[in-house]
């Protein structure tokens, strides 16, 4: 292990969280590189020292309301049936985990499952030839297609103001411009998985994204009872070419297919919206300031 | 008897003893998000609330505090999207090669006075916010804040690391040297 690798694992080995070979590894290198330890040591020391202004001084003050009035409040807010949201949870999450899986998830699984289920979109797509405002589909199961919002929402929140700031003046749902509808290859479609496979391939993405199963399950909560149709926005832009960025929206339709409608600079949103949508990481040598985001 | 299971069966006690036991410990989380009293009150409203309804849907696989977080996450972020003055604009590349940043400076860990520190964290954007408070306030490891905010490691990492060079540059306390690191948190 060399210094580089050795740093990248500083702050496992602050938080005791590396193990196995890899602690070894780094033990080892540590062992034998004075520049290394003393880097080590200094980081944890200013570990230290955040930790001490953070958690051991505090400077926050007492909260405006107190604990009765709170309580009362929130018995308020919360009617009486409280424990009912169970029942329909696992199925809503387990239709959002796979769709949060083909547009988070970076693993290989997830990208061979993203392709089957978006192939056809993905090849209405490529062949589009249309240059200056474009629309294509992608498709995916019914099921995944609508339940992926709330999780999207809540998973990318973050990023979502980027594309708005990058493009002010085009919010996607004032897009007015002529669009050229799409059509998906019909001959080399890929037929949509029946709720039976659907499940099954569900099931094999949620095996592989259990790392992220609280943040999924409070995706699920704040979601459950959202029943308006939800919109994507994917936003970036080119590496080579910032000044080109450009904002992609989706509608969500009855057939739970996934439309993008493309704006300004159709070829890179395309293939940005198919990286989007293969399961790998979001941002690319190619692509950046990538985001989704819901609205 | 588990919180969780208190709550589905006792809603009114359940109410009282998530205020009693949770409400501080979120409110001084959420104060360091949200950065104000108000709003950090009412963050922690919005996650009871919504814990209580959603209370079917825990699975104790892990603590109640990190099922908590997550909620407490979500509402935080669906936030900063509905704020359009609250713009980010950052990228969220690979891990940086630590090797390449600049060293840790003895400000960071020789600052005696902690207000200067908190003010260095309150001063940077909520996402590097988000995991300097779950890392130093909380404690947590870097697989543990992983999961809570739904990023791969690589990405907690590199914000921290960004973060702290932020947090360098600002307690160095010269404006150029905030300048001279971009809003991605790299050195020009």
């Amino acid at each position: 292990m060399n210094c580089k690798e050795a740093q990248s694992y500083i702050e496992e080995a602050i938080d005791g969280s590396l193990k196995g070979s890899c602690k070894r590894k780094v033990d080892a290198h540590l062992s034998r590189c004075a520049d290394c330890r003393e880097r080590f040591a200094a980081e944890k020391a200013e570990h230290a020292a955040l930790f001490r202004a953070l958690k051991e001084v505090s400077d926050i003050p007492p909260h405006p309301v107190s604990d009765a009035d709170f309580t009362a409040r929130l018995l308020e807010a919360v009617p009486a049936a409280t424990a009912k949201a169970g029942g329909v949870l696992v199925p809503i999450w387990l239709r959002r985990a796979a769709v949060f899986a083909l547009i988070c998830g970076g693993t290989a699984l997830a990208a061979w499952v993203g392709q089957e289920l978006i192939e056809n979109g993905e090849s209405g797509i490529e062949n589009d030839s249309v240059d200056s405002v474009g629309r294509g589909v992608l498709d995916a199961p019914e099921s995944s297609g609508r339940a992926a919002s709330p999780l999207a929402a809540a998973e990318s929140s973050l990023e979502s103001p980027l594309g708005r700031a990058r493009s002010p003046s085009a919010p996607p749902s004032t897009v007015s411009t002529p669009i050229t509808t799409l059509a998906a290859d019909e001959s080399s479609s890929t037929p949509t998985p029946s709720q039976g496979e659907a499940k099954m391939i569900v099931k094999k993405l949620v095996t592989n994204v259990k790392r992220t199963a609280a943040t999924l399950l409070a995706g699920a909560s704040l979601g459950a009872t959202a029943e308006e149709p939800y919109q994507f926005i994917i936003s970036g832009y080119p590496a080579a070419n910032p000044s080109r960025s450009f904002v992609t929206a989706s509608t969500t339709l009855e057939t739970g297919r996934l439309r993008f409608i493309l704006e300004e600079t159709p070829l890179e949103a395309r293939q940005c919206v198919r990286f989007a949508t293969s399961g790998v990481a979001l941002n690319s040598r190619e692509f950046k300031g990538m985001s989704i985001s819901i609205k | 008897m588990e919180i969780a299971d208190e709550i589905k069966q006792r809603p009114e006690a359940g109410a009282r003893r998530l205020v009693a036991e949770y409400r501080e410990r979120l409110y001084q989380v959420a104060y360091r998000l949200c950065l104000n009293a108000a709003d950090a009150d009412d963050l922690v409203f919005r996650t009871m609330q919504r814990a209580m309804e959603r209370i079917g849907s825990y699975r104790p696989t892990g603590s109640f505090y990190q099922w908590l977080y997550a909620i407490m996450v979500n509402f935080r972020r669906m936030d900063l999207r509905r704020k359009a003055a609250n713009m980010l604009d950052f990228t969220d590349e690979l891990p940086e090669v630590a090797s390449d940043a600049p060293a840790p400076s003895e400000t960071l860990a020789a600052a005696e006075d902690a207000s200067a520190v908190r003010a260095a964290v309150d001063s940077l954007l909520d996402i590097f916010r988000e995991v300097v408070v779950f890392r130093y306030f909380e404690d947590m490891s870097v697989p543990e804040i992983a999961q809570l905010l739904g990023l791969p490691e690589g990405s907690v990492k590199s914000r921290l690391s960004r973060a702290k060079l932020r947090l360098r540059a600002h307690l160095a306390g010269t404006i150029e040297g905030l300048d001279a690191f971009k809003q991605d948190g790299t050195k020009q």
